[in-house]
């Protein structure tokens, strides 16, 4: 085999490997292929993102395909928060093309910061209670019931703060547009911080929503010649295959030690994108 | 099949909320098949590059590919169409990464579906314009 074949064959299980971890700390492995292609392998930035936002669109349908199914999904939530997701993304996607490589690099260290919260602090309420309905939430009819397996029963849940939500969402578009990742944490920050959506109802719409909005960016990128079939094919069926196993193994596996570990790797990845944005990696 | 539509034993039996459309379940299949399809056809460009190796005209080595940081390699519907046509291994990784983006649209226009059976003409109007700038992307506006 040549050069080119070894480099798909260890980027596909440099893949399968974060689509499994990413998968473990219920996290899309999307935020972590960037650095992995660009500091593991030495890729353009631009290649990595464009590589990056295909295999989000694979991990996001195939999970969504099982929420939708569990009647978890706010439909009405979500394709009203697209309209600024997918805005955002065409913006980000845009945009992204007159930036300097070095500050893609130092946005990606900052949003890889971002995205650890969730899992220092555990962000929003199982089932948030004395939430009223705002004026848009109302006419909109956006509140709706979940069907609750720990409970259960099924659950009502009112939704508040639209306007800012969907403000927040549209941050989460030109993120995942310029940045090729899911954005998911900005995502979930936004339905179960500002709206109050319950935990499992924001989780499922959320991924319902990464891989619409990723789709909006993937369509710019793939015409613009930046997503290269022998990066974006083996990224996407790695994390495919690693998420796919990793969900599986989540039932047995879900402990400290693991989010212990993905914390510090997200951590010191964070550092290394941000020396290379610095000038100093 | 369902676990709303088969009752079971036990305390979580009728789990479909009031109002759960049908199409909810068929956007579930879709979001599956499309998966499917595309990683199916990604893996047939990879086994067609690993058998015949690269494709005339594209970066042939490591090198050429990612030497310096590699660079952009713009294509078009046409190229890609023709391409598959001759069974080049790169343009049919390409048409399967094609079918990955058109899923989630895919998914979005079987939304507008459900919002049409529902008369809710404020998120017809919504999914509508989702669609839209969803389709612009798909047909290589704004790249």
């Amino acid at each position: 085999m040549g050069g080119l074949e070894w480099f798909v064959v260890g980027v596909f299980v440099a893949s399968v490997t974060a689509g499994l971890l990413g998968a473990l700390v219920g996290l899309g492995g999307g935020v972590l292929i960037v650095p992995l292609l660009t500091i593991g392998f030495g890729l353009n930035i631009r290649l990595a993102i464009g590589a990056s936002i295909v295999s989000v669109i694979a991990t996001s349908s195939g999970a969504a395909a099982a929420y939708v199914r569990d009647h978890l999904t706010n439909v009405r939530v979500a394709m009203l928060l697209e309209l600024a997701t997918t805005t955002g993304a065409v913006t980000g996607a845009v945009v992204a093309a007159y930036l300097n490589a070095r500050v893609l690099f130092l946005l990606f260290g900052v949003i890889l910061l971002v995205s650890v919260l969730p899992m220092v602090k555990k962000l929003g309420e199982e089932v948030p209670v004395n939430i009223v309905d705002d004026r848009l939430a109302a006419r909109l009819r956006l509140a709706s019931t979940y069907p609750d397996r720990a409970l259960g029963k099924v659950v009502p849940y009112r939704v508040t703060r639209v306007p800012l939500g969907f403000g927040m969402m549209y941050v989460a578009g030109v993120v995942s547009g310029l940045l090729g990742i899911g954005s998911g944490a900005l995502k979930v920050l936004a339905m179960d911080t500002a709206m109050r959506l319950p935990m499992k109802v924001s989780t499922a719409t959320s991924n319902f929503m990464i891989g619409v909005t990723a789709a909006a960016s993937a369509g710019i990128y793939f015409w613009r010649g930046d997503i290269l079939p022998l990066v974006a094919a083996p990224v996407a069926l790695g994390v495919l295959t690693g998420a796919t196993v990793g969900a599986k193994l989540l039932v047995r596996f879900r402990n400290r030690t693991v989010r212990l570990i993905f914390l510090v790797v997200l951590f010191a990845v964070a550092v290394e994108m941000f020396l290379r944005g610095a000038g100093i990696g | 099949m369902e676990q709303a539509e088969t009752p079971r034993a036990g305390p979580v039996a009728p789990l479909r909320p009031p109002g759960a459309h049908p199409i909810e379940l068929w956007i579930s299949y879709v979001l599956r098949i499309g998966t499917t399809l595309a990683g199916t056809i990604i893996l047939v460009g990879v086994a067609l590059f690993l058998i015949h190796g690269p494709q005339a005209g594209e970066p042939a080595t490591l090198h050429d590919m990612i030497g310096g940081g590699g660079h952009s390699v713009a294509t078009s519907w046409l190229d890609v169409v023709r391409g598959v046509a001759h069974g080049h291994a790169f343009d049919v990784i390409r048409l399967g990464l094609l079918v990955l983006i058109l899923t989630p649209t895919t998914r979005v226009a079987m939304t507008v579906a459900l919002f049409v059976a529902e008369r809710d003409r404020v998120f017809i109007v919504a999914t509508t314009i989702v669609l839209i700038i969803l389709i612009l992307g798909l047909i290589g506006l704004g790249a």
